[in-house]
This record gives C-alpha cells, sequence and structure tokens, in this order.
C-alpha cells in the first residue's frame, strides 16, 4: 500500500514521517527559549495564535546542535491532540512510499532510545528512516509528556 | 514542489488578502442572488451595479495575486469569472441562478484553495476542478471564442467600448446629458479600476472666496487626488454653482470635504447594510432606503469616510504609547511632592494640570481599549453561505436567524469563534436538521430552522447555536460508547457525559461518512477551541425537537500590563501588578553575606535574587553581558514585590518597557512550568515568555531549604 509521507534531513540522513501526522511545515521564526525544560526542548514559538513547543530532532538524535538555516524547517505534528514542532535541517520533499517495502530495522540499531524507528525503506539508491511518531519520545519523556497539564 | 516551501511567506499574505477577497464575494453574491427573487423590487435590480462591481474587482484582483505566487489555475479560474462578471456589467449575458451558481463554485473551490494552501498535494489535486469549472465556464457562455478574454493583464485595465446611452451608475442629469464618448469611457475604466465615482458641488462664497477657495483652486485640488472626469457650471436663480464629477482612487480620503458637498452614486454601503441585516430572506425585501440604521438623517457622506482601516500592529502601537504615556504620568505624579516649597500658586497649577492629565489619559485608555473591541456579527458573518451551501449539499431547507450581533467582543476571540461555530452549523445541518419530507411526516414546518445567537452575561458572552432538528439521539450514544468500552460495564450513562463523549476524536453515531461533518471530528475541535479561548461548553437536547449548544466565552481574552526585562540576554514579561516600585540598584549599597545579598530598601533590607541565576538553559549557556557592560560601575534594576509577607527584589540586567499583551497559554506539558504564567508575542512574531514572580520566588525560597 502506497502512502504519502514528508521527507526531512537531520544532520544528513533522510527520515520519512506519515504526511497524514503532519500538520504543516514553517519557516523556522525565532524561538523563544524555555528555561529548565527537557534537553530536547528547543523552545516555543508563535503558529496562528497557538505557542507551539519546538523540539530540536538534532538533540533528540543525539547530534550536535548546530545553529538554524535558511533550509532549517519546522515539521509541525499532531501528536495525541497536541501540537508540537520538530526542528530539522531542511524538508523539501513529499513522497509516495511502499508501507510494505518497509524493512524492519537492522537488528545492531535497535535499541531502547531508537524505537521510533518504525523500519528502513530504500529510494533511489538512498536509505531513507521510517519515524513512528508516538514512540519518538522514549518512556521518560513520555511520562513528561503525559504528565496533567497545568 | 521546492518552490511551494520557498514561498511559503508570500503564500501567507496571499491567503490574507484572498481570504478578504473571498469573504466579500460571497456577501456581494448572496445579495446578488436576493435581487433574482420574484419577489425582487425594480429598485433592488438597479442595485445589481455595485455587487457586480464589487465582485469583479475581487476576482481581478484574485486573478493578480494567483498569478503573481504561481496559482497559475487559481489564476486562470478568476480570469474567466472576471470575464463573466464584464459582461454582466455591460447587460451583455441574462442573470441568472446559473450563472450565480458558476460564481459561487468559482468562489468555493477558490476558498478550498486558500484553506488548504499549505497542503502542496491538496493543492495539486484541486488543479483539475479549477481548470474543469473554467472550461465549463468557456462552453457555457464563451462557445465561440477561443479565448474569449483574448487576454489576460494587459487588456483587463483597458476600457471597453462603452455601452452607449445606459450608464453604470446613476448620475445627475446635469452631468450624464452631457457626456461624451471620451468621458463615459471614462467613467467605465474608472468603476473597472476600483476607483470611487463622486460628485462635488461647489457653491461660490465671499468666505470661501477670502480663504483662496475659487472654481480654479477647488478643480486643481480635485485633480491632485483623483481624475477629474467633467466638470458643469449649475444655474439656479441668479446663483451659479459647479459639479464635478471626479474619480478617486481606493483608500484616498474625499478631499475638501469642508468646501464642496459630496455624492458617491456608487457608494459601496448597499452591501455593507444587507450584510447587517440578520435573516438571508429579509435581505431580499429590505430596501436600502428604509434601512434600520438613520442613514437617510445623515448627509450623503459614505461610511468609508467615517470608518478608517487600521493594520493591527499601528493599534498595537498605540496600546503600547497609552501605556507608556500612564507611566510617565505616574512618574510625573511621583515627582510632584518633591516641589515642596516652591511658590504655592504655581504648584497648584501644575497640581490641578497634572489631576486634568490624569482624567483625560484615563479616558484615553478607555477610548483606545474599545478599538479592540468589534461586533459579534464578524463572526458571524461567514454563516449565510456556509448554511447555504452546505443546505443545499444535504439538500435541506434551511432558515437562518442571527441574534446579538452587535454585542461588542474581543476581535481575537472573534477570529478564533469563527472555526466552532462552522463545526456547530456543519453538524446540525448534516446531523440535526431531517429532510423536509421526514420534517412534514413528523408535524414540523418544513423548512428547518437554525439560530445562532449571543447574549452578554456580565464579562462573559453566551453564544448559542441551536436547531430544531432530530436531537441528539442518547441511546444512540450509549450503545456506541457501550460498545467502545468507553462506559465500563454497570456504570450507569449520564446523559450528561454524552457531550465528552461525542467530543472524542472519532465518535460518531453516524453511519456514514458524508461532505461536511460526520467524521466525529468536529465536536473535538468544538471542545479544544472552546477550552483555548478558556470557556466552557454545553450541550441540551430533546429528541425530535432541538440539539441546543451553548458556549460560554469571556469578553476579552487575558489582556495584562507586562514589564519587558532583560536578564542574562532573554527577554522576559513581567506582570505589571506584581510589581510595586522599580529600582535602580546601586552596587556599592549592595551588602553580601554568606546567604545572599541583601540592599536598603526604605526602612529595611531586602533579599536580592538574581534572575539570571534562578533559570538553567541546556542550550546555551547564559549570555554575558559584553565586558564593558560590567564591573561595578554597571547599573541594574530590581522589581520589587513587596505585597506578599516577605518582600523580595528581582535583579534584572535591563528594563525595556511597559506594553499591554495578550496572554497566550503554554498548555503543552513538554514547556508548561509553574513560573510561566504565559507568553505573548511582540509585534514581530516573536514570543516572550510572562513570569509569574510569586511562583518564581516561592522557589527561590525552596532552594534555600
Amino acid at each position: 500500500m502506497k502512502e504519502p509521507f514528508i521527507l526531512f534531513k537531520v544532520a544528513g540522513t533522510t527520515y520519512a514521517v506519515r504526511s497524514a501526522q503532519v500538520q504543516s511545515i514553517e519557516m523556522m521564526d525565532t524561538v523563544t527559549h524555555v528555561p529548565n525544560t527537557p534537553e530536547f526542548v528547543e523552545g516555543v514559538v508563535y503558529l496562528r495564535g497557538m505557542v507551539v513547543p519546538v523540539i530540536s530532532l538534532r538533540r533528540r538524535f543525539k547530534f550536535d546542535p548546530v545553529p538554524f538555516t535558511p533550509r532549517s524547517r519546522l515539521v509541525v505534528i499532531q501528536l495525541d491532540g497536541r501540537t508540537i514542532g520538530l526542528a530539522v535541517d531542511e524538508a523539501r520533499e513529499f513522497a509516495s512510499l511502499e508501507t510494505n517495502e518497509i524493512q524492519p530495522t537492522p537488528e545492531t540499531l535497535v535499541a531502547p532510545d531508537v524505537r521510533y524507528l518504525e523500519g528502513v525503506i530504500s529510494r533511489n539508491n538512498n536509505l531513507i528512516l521510517v519515524i513512528l511518531l508516538p514512540e519518538l519520545f522514549d518512556f521518560e519523556e513520555k511520562q513528561a509528556l503525559s504528565k496533567p497539564s497545568a | 514542489m521546492t518552490q511551494q516551501f520557498d514561498s511559503q511567506e508570500f503564500l501567507q499574505d496571499y491567503r490574507a488578502e484572498v481570504a478578504d477577497h473571498l469573504q466579500s464575494i460571497s456577501k456581494h453574491l448572496l445579495a446578488l442572488e436576493d435581487t433574482l427573487k420574484p419577489d425582487a423590487t425594480p429598485v433592488m435590480i438597479l442595485e445589481r451595479a455595485p455587487y457586480l462591481e464589487g465582485l469583479f474587482r475581487s476576482f481581478h484582483t484574485i486573478k493578480g495575486l494567483s498569478g503573481m505566487v504561481g496559482l497559475d489555475h487559481a489564476a486562470g479560474l478568476s480570469h474567466i469569472v472576471e470575464s463573466l462578471l464584464r459582461q454582466m456589467l455591460k447587460a451583455e449575458i441574462e442573470i441568472d441562478s446559473g450563472l450565480i451558481d458558476r460564481l459561487l463554485q468559482a468562489q468555493k473551490l477558490l476558498q478550498t484553495l486558500v484553506d488548504q494552501l499549505d497542503d502542496v498535494t491538496a493543492v495539486s489535486n484541486l488543479q483539475p476542478d479549477m481548470s474543469a469549472l473554467r472550461d465549463k465556464i468557456q462552453m457555457e457562455y464563451f462557445p465561440t471564442e477561443q479565448e474569449p478574454l483574448a487576454a489576460s493583464g494587459s487588456e483587463a485595465g483597458k476600457p471597453e467600448a462603452a455601452p452607449t446611452g445606459q450608464l453604470p451608475i446613476p448620475l445627475p442629469n446635469i452631468l450624464a446629458d452631457h457626456l461624451n464618448e471620451l468621458e463615459r469611457n471614462k467613467i467605465i475604466h474608472s468603476l473597472l479600476e476600483g476607483k470611487r465615482l463622486g460628485t462635488a458641488i461647489f457653491v461660490p462664497s465671499p468666505e470661501k472666496q477670502a480663504s483662496g477657495m475659487n472654481v480654479s483652486e477647488v478643480r486643481k485640488q480635485l485633480q491632485d487626488v483623483g481624475d477629474l472626469i467633467k466638470a458643469a457650471p449649475m444655474v439656479s436663480g441668479s446663483a451659479v454653482s459647479f459639479i464635478f464629477l471626479v474619480a478617486l482612487p481606493e483608500g484616498v480620503p474625499v478631499p475638501i470635504e469642508d468646501v464642496v458637498e459630496w455624492s458617491f452614486p456608487n457608494a459601496e454601503e448597499a452591501p455593507a447594510k444587507l450584510q447587517a441585516s440578520s435573516d438571508p430572506r429579509s435581505v431580499a425585501v429590505q430596501q436600502p432606503g428604509i434601512d434600520k440604521q438613520p442613514a437617510q438623517g445623515r448627509s450623503l457622506r459614505s461610511p468609508s469616510v467615517t470608518m478608517v482601516r487600521v493594520d493591527l500592529i499601528t493599534l498595537e502601537e498605540i496600546f503600547q504609547q497609552v501605556s507608556e504615556l500612564v507611566v510617565e504620568h505616574s512618574r510625573l505624579k511621583e515627582l510632584l511632592p518633591l516641589l515642596k516649597g516652591a511658590p504655592t500658586p504655581a504648584l497648584d497649577t501644575l497640581n490641578q494640570t497634572t489631576n486634568d492629565l490624569s482624567r483625560t489619559l484615563k479616558a484615553l485608555r478607555k477610548t483606545v481599549m474599545s478599538t479592540r473591541m468589534v461586533p459579534l456579527a464578524d463572526a458571524f458573518s461567514p454563516m449565510p453561505l456556509a448554511i447555504r451551501d452546505l443546505a443545499r449539499g444535504y439538500g435541506k431547507e434551511i432558515q437562518l436567524t442571527l441574534e446579538g450581533e452587535n454585542t461588542q467582543v474581543d476581535r481575537i476571540l472573534v477570529e478564533r469563534l469563527l472555526e466552532p461555530l462552522l463545526h456547530l452549523v456543519r453538524n446540525a445541518i448534516a446531523h440535526g436538521i431531517e429532510p423536509s419530507d421526514q420534517r412534514q411526516a413528523a408535524g414540523k414546518p418544513r423548512v428547518g430552522h437554525i439560530c445562532i445567537s449571543g447574549q452578554p452575561q456580565g464579562e462573559w458572552i453566551k453564544i448559542v447555536v441551536e436547531d430544531d432538528g432530530r436531537g441528539i439521539d442518547m441511546a444512540a450514544v450509549e450503545e456506541k460508547a457501550r460498545k467502545l468500552g468507553l462506559i465500563e460495564k454497570g456504570q450507569e450513562f449520564n446523559s450528561s457525559d454524552a457531550l465528552d463523549l461525542i467530543s472524542m476524536p472519532g465518535f460518531s453515531t453516524q453511519k456514514d461518512v458524508n461532505m461536511g461533518a460526520g467524521r466525529g471530528m468536529g465536536m473535538e475541535v468544538v471542545m479544544r477551541s472552546v477550552r483555548s479561548m478558556h470557556g466552557s461548553l454545553s450541550l441540551q437536547t430533546e429528541p425530535g425537537k432541538y440539539t441546543r449548544f451553548s458556549l460560554r466565552l469571556p469578553l476579552t481574552l487575558t489582556i495584562m500590563n507586562v514589564i519587558l526585562v532583560r536578564s542574562a540576554g532573554e527577554t522576559y514579561a513581567i506582570p505589571q501588578t506584581a510589581v510595586d516600585e522599580l529600582i535602580e540598584i546601586e552596587p556599592q549599597k549592595i551588602v553580601t553575606v554568606e546567604s545572599g545579598q541583601l540592599y536598603p530598601y526604605k526602612d529595611a533590607s531586602l533579599p536580592l535574587i538574581h534572575l539570571r541565576d534562578l533559570f538553567q538553559f541546556h542550550f546555551h549557556p547564559p549570555q554575558e553581558e559584553p565586558a564593558s557592560n560590567r564591573g561595578p560601575a554597571r547599573m541594574q534594576y530590581a522589581l520589587i514585590n513587596g505585597k506578599n509577607e516577605n518582600p523580595l527584589a528581582l535583579v534584572v540586567d535591563r528594563l525595556l518597557g511597559i506594553r499591554e499583551s495578550v496572554v497566550r497559554t503554554l498548555p503543552d506539558p513538554l514547556v508548561a512550568q509553574p513560573y510561566i504564567a504565559g507568553a505573548t508575542e511582540l509585534g514581530d512574531g516573536s514570543l516572550v515568555l510572562i513570569l509569574d514572580l510569586l511562583a518564581l520566588l516561592e522557589i527561590f525560597r525552596q532552594r534555600r531549604k
């Protein structure tokens, strides 16, 4: 079955998320830092009347943070009724991917903190890592997400 | 496709502007449609011209904008509609309901386009629809011509050959009877360009002469701002006056109003008035002359002279400047007592003046605040068109009543109210109102009725959306909920749970998914937006009789004055009410003790808390101010909070000013913190965190322990 995905890059690697889960893709604007938050939280931005938290996927994937460039994008996702922005290095492509062709993540990569990988798919000789959004936040992070909101 | 992302910014502007035009298109189309009804009076048929001109202008603008952002299909569609409207303006096509349907279809497609502009796939999916509609119009109305409009762009501005004899606007005979071909062309040209045509009558008088206003001066001043199409002398008895026909570009204020008497035969107030009327049906019988508004009593001035559009940024600046005035005024009041010993008469005058200033400032603040408020009608105005479309889509007959449109509410509320209202109306039409035959069989009037009303209740407004349809089947809701395991076995079903249940994502008792509603997402959206406005939602329903949703919302969203400060390279906002006094810290007065710092204040000493020490940022270490700013000479400021039992002074690096701000909550637990009261956006779209001073000091105290 083919499904539409949005492709984006973080630290040179291409990732894919289902476009049904993506609300919009925005230019990176000024992010306001919020003190005393989990390490992967970049801050908040103002989007159409809403304050949206921004997560740095570089940080989340344990890469060194780099300053935003004009290619940086905010992939705004809907997750369990929440709106969250994922800061990525670039997001320029839509792709229709055959979900049957998604290969399981290689054993050697399976670790507790990469459960967010649904699998790997090859497209034009390039590997794309397919992300399982709900798993993007590991156990503690999920807890942080599900603690009662103020 | 990548192009789409890069032009994101343009697209936002495009979206805003086109959305405005689409709204005015829908208003004009509905008004135009009313002139087709069998009971339309001849006067109303004559009134079509301004609607057609408005439509022409809007589609013309959309065409241009769409071309600019590369949405060629939208440009093509607008282009053919524009040609159609030109034919209608020239009365070369009979206006009938089929024609209006085509225009509505175009409006709808463009609206869908604007709504889904962020979604590249949706946009490209719309393209075939737009082309199909364009071809259809071409087939139906321009079958013989290859390219009806021969051409885009350059041709649009060109004047058409003037229809001889008839003018699209009524003019006084003295002008109309003496127009030559060129002048007629100019008139039509001006209308097509969206200019306002006005006549100015100048009656010479010795006073006007004395101030230099003679005929040639008037002529000159008119020519300076607009196109002078025709001038003619008028003689009555022994007096001579002059009449000028002028085309004013859009947005240009009416010149020399104090010298000449203006009237605007094609003024745009007609559609605006119609819009204000509550019932789309009553629009048809309402004639401009017998409008409820005291229009006849006033001069012939167009309302555009008394209404000014101001952009929000300017308004925000005004708010801010008024707030600053308030602060400066309070400083002045503080300084006055220092003048003790000054000569009494001078001091009395100064005191008196300061008091007068207080009063004026208070009034000014109130007036400025009121500019934030807009009538609820702004939120209701898209409803007639939406309901008309949905009613057609579901094959239902529906009458709409709007009440309480004049209630003044915060403009932000109006903005956010639109979406939940549309969802509720959709639900009412899709699920509430029964088909006419069913209604008749049940002994109800064939035509279903939806009422949207707003009633102010103190600081709140209650907005009710009610339909007289089949009501919500509680048994079905219960059955579905039990099936989904949402109600535990043995647990009783409480009808007040119903609202929560139907507001759950994906919960729908409908078997079929249909166009407007029924995917079970609508109520969730309503619930979410009502909560985001700090309001509440309630439901009353009686099977077979009615469904009533009530939204209770604050009249104004939380607006507060905040002090903007800077600490360790970050900007924060602190509610002004939490701060009793601002002082400058003199470093040599700081007393450092083992557990912290003390600072003399009045007769006591205050513990100093440095904002920069309270926060930890993982992203970047707190930025040190440039070295030149440091050292003992550098000034710091403290915000004193003495209201609680243990007064404290919060030290910041810099004070940036005071501004009135709309508080936005930080609902997401990822960023929610007890000492962050919310965030407010600055004019440039960036956010500033609003700190809850008391919660902050609490943290400090706990850390001490």
